[in-house]
């Protein structure tokens, strides 16, 4: 937190090169989240650079209630939101509650983590998977899993509760682990 | 299907998923059931870095941006605040060679207000128009 308000304090004072520092220091968070809701580069790359111009215009409002990663997760995540719903496309999808039912009696068959992992068609058939999740359960398990933030800093992030947060995220993985079960089942 | 950590299943299949990612986490050596290896392959591949397709220079293009974007903002404002003076002065100026004959008028359309009686209205006229603006900035929300 106080490299955060040294950082800002240098923005706010003009100091050369350190919005630039901010900027590639946070980036990679901002490309997770809007690449994540939109899917698509292009459209991502100006997003990010739109929510770095609205970070610089509105760092004065910062209060340091949450550190500077939350604060920008939540002006890219608002950023990537007005760009769905002008897009109209929905953040989450239905699903019925027995759809993994069977799945939840089931603890598998012997698995091999390490052979599994070695499969690079099975890899690029789960990034797959986690490419046709909505994009709200898709940011999640992202912000989540790479990022590494916590499940009420993602609850900053994204204006959810927090019981919502481990719903999206235990669907998905369930969803996930469903589709590896599926194609162990179809792998030589 | 909703969270519900009551719920037997699907509490363990949480404590699964959360115990693979841990371990992962702190590279652990593999070990269980299949479940918990499964997921654990799942953590993996979601920790898996993204390709961030921006530019190199991404950082230092948007600080350029943003630095020009307030220099804009700011001779803008210095403009206005220009603008704002001169009209002022004009106004002024409007007022000392205008005003005796503006308070003639006033005098003949309403004979109660004389002397400096009528110049207090005159002043609370401008008040009043004031602050009529003032409040019509703050509905819109114009800074």
């Amino acid at each position: 937190m106080n490299e955060d308000r040294l950082l800002v304090d240098a923005v706010l004072a003009g100091r050369a090169g350190a919005f630039e520092r901010l900027v590639a220091q946070h980036q990679g968070l901002c490309w997770h989240i809007l690449q994540r809701l939109v899917r698509h580069p292009e459209d991502t790359r100006e997003l990010c650079q739109e929510t770095f111009l609205r970070v610089f215009q509105y760092l004065h409002q910062y209060r340091y209630e949450s550190a500077l990663k939350t604060w920008i997760g939540r002006v890219a995540y608002a950023v990537g939101l007005r760009h769905l719903e002008k897009k109209q496309v929905a953040l989450v999808d239905a699903e019925s509650a027995e759809e993994h039912a069977e799945l939840l009696q089931s603890e598998g068959d012997g698995f091999d983590l390490e052979a599994a992992w070695a499969d690079e068609e099975l890899r690029q058939r789960l990034h797959a998977a986690i490419e046709t999740l909505p994009p709200l359960p898709r940011t999640v398990l992202t912000l989540y899993h790479l990022d590494e933030l916590s499940i009420p800093d993602i609850a900053q992030v994204t204006g959810l509760a927090v019981g919502t947060i481990k719903s999206h995220l235990f669907r998905s993985r369930l969803r996930l682990r469903e589709v590896l079960q599926a194609s162990i089942g179809v792998c030589p | 299907m909703k969270y519900d950590p009551t719920s037997d299943s699907l509490a363990q299949e949480w404590q699964a998923q959360e115990h693979a990612l841990a371990q992962e986490r702190d590279s652990l050596p593999v070990a269980g059931e299949a479940r918990a290896q499964q997921y654990r392959l799942l953590a993996r591949v979601l920790r898996e870095p993204m390709e961030i397709a921006l530019p190199v220079d991404f950082a230092r293009q948007v600080a350029l941006r943003a630095l020009r974007q307030q220099l804009d903002g700011a001779l803008e404002r210095q403009l206005l605040r220009a603008a704002l003076w001169l009209f002022g002065l004009l106004a002024l100026g409007s007022l000392y060679t205008q005003g005796a004959s503006w308070l003639l008028r006033l005098q003949a359309f309403a004979p109660g207000w004389s002397g400096s009686s009528g110049w207090l209205w005159l002043l609370l006229a401008c008040l009043g128009i004031n602050w009529l603006g003032g409040r019509r900035h703050l509905h819109t929300g114009l800074p």
